[in-house]
């Protein structure tokens, strides 16, 4: 499958359309899920996939095996997307947070072998870590908070962590 | 450690404001924390995003995102884009590591299918600063006994409700023949104990996790390659001895 993952995009890099389609089909719905991880918002979720697929069709952001498997770096692209567009929203400071229509998605069930393995797998990880620890995860990653706010949200008390990071 | 580096977690969360970011990419070529730190947390994440519950997205959707990247125009040469440079990671030490440490570590346990690199190891022996987290007991960075033994290998001490757990990872292991395993021992006073057994991958990877009592005192590390899983005591090539 990894295998098959980069003769696929070696295709889509010469401009086979139909290769950017079986990208879709095999990672649409893993980055879609992602990036609805990330946003509980449908509609910004898909925003987010169509500007992955064009970094990638458009070789703005380009893959070669020094970045590791392919699907990891799909999914930073996408968390990296996802963080810029919450950057812009700050700043623009449209704090109009009513998400319309905002029905929860029907969950699903995956027939991609690598996400449902690898689900499993860090899940179980997940879950034997202390709630604390999970929390930072979900901050630090999911959120994408900045540090400041995920040491308020954990109770560590800021003086620590710049006690620990070097400031006075 | 500079106080640029207390910026590494918003760099990647994108919480500087442009200015702040480009004078910590400018840092960020100087400081080999920061990029060490970088690149664990990479890693360290780096499939953190197979956890999403599968949702299905509208059935349309496909459709409009393929038609708005083919309205782009299309790839030609890939375009030589500054993206930032992969470093290698030696040590760190800031606070949210330990937590991504202890994730990452779990994580392995029993599935040696994650990340190649684990959160590397502080100075020898140093205690990695807790701060919200207490399960990370200790990390070591291992020395091959010989030179031109060329494995990386990290020890870690994790504690668990009852006990402790000794999880040991290698890199650049080359395949023992046939039934040859690596065993990793530890020792009290010359006398070894088996602390795990593992076989590389083919990647030339490899883990162990164990179960000690940290009421042993063990005062030393090793790692030999064994004619196969049941050695009571070490009878093969020692690829490694060290001192905790
Ligand atoms: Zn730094």
């Amino acid at each position: 499958m990894p295998k098959k993952d980069v003769d696929v995009y070696v295709r889509l890099r010469q401009g086979d359309k139909d290769a950017l389609e079986l990208m879709y089909d095999r990672y649409g719905k893993l980055l879609y899920s992602f990036s609805y991880k990330m946003t509980e918002d449908q509609q910004f979720s898909e925003e987010i996939v169509q500007e992955v697929f064009i970094k990638i069709w458009t070789q703005k952001s380009s893959y070669d095996e020094t970045k590791g498997k392919f699907s990891s770096w799909l999914l930073t692209i996408t968390r990296n997307t996802v963080i810029d567009h919450l950057r812009k929203k700050r700043e623009t400071a449209s704090e109009i947070a009513t998400k319309e229509m905002a029905e929860d998605p029907d969950p699903s069930v995956e027939d991609q072998v690598e996400w449902n393995e690898k689900r499993g797998v860090v899940r179980e990880a997940i879950e034997q870590l202390k709630p604390e620890q999970q929390n930072v995860i979900v901050l630090f990653y999911y959120r994408g908070l900045s540090q400041q706010k995920i040491a308020d949200q954990c109770d560590i008390p800021l003086g620590t962590v710049k006690g620990v990071s070097g400031l006075p | 450690m500079s106080k640029r580096c207390d910026h590494l977690i918003d760099y990647m969360n994108g919480h500087l404001s442009e200015e702040e970011k480009q004078a910590f990419e400018v840092h960020l070529e100087t400081c080999s924390d920061c990029q060490e730190e970088l690149n664990e947390l990479k890693e360290l994440t780096s499939d953190l995003g197979f956890l999403s519950e599968p949702i299905d997205p509208p059935p349309s959707m496909k459709e409009r995102v393929l038609s708005a990247a083919f309205e782009e125009k299309a790839p030609t040469e890939p375009e030589k884009v500054s993206e930032p440079v992969e470093f290698k990671p030696k040590k760190k030490n800031r606070w949210i590591m330990p937590t991504m440490a202890a994730a990452l570590m779990l994580s392995l346990v029993g599935n040696a299918f994650l990340f190649t690199e684990l959160a590397s190891s502080p100075e020898e022996g140093e205690e990695i600063p807790s701060v919200s987290i207490d399960s990370l007991v200790q990390q070591l960075s291992l020395q091959p006994s010989a030179e031109d033994i060329p494995f990386e290998a990290r020890a870690s001490f994790v504690d668990k409700d009852q006990h402790q757990q000794l999880i040991v990872e290698a890199d650049q292991l080359s395949q023992p023949a046939d039934t040859e395993v690596y065993q990793v021992w530890l020792l009290k006073d010359e006398e070894p104990y088996r602390a795990g057994t593992f076989t590389p991958g083919e990647d030339g990877s490899g883990m162990s996790t164990f179960d000690i009592d940290p009421e042993m005192g063990f005062d030393t590390i090793a790692i030999t390659i064994e004619p196969d899983e049941t050695s009571e005591q070490p009878e093969g090539e020692i690829v490694l001895l060290q001192e905790l």
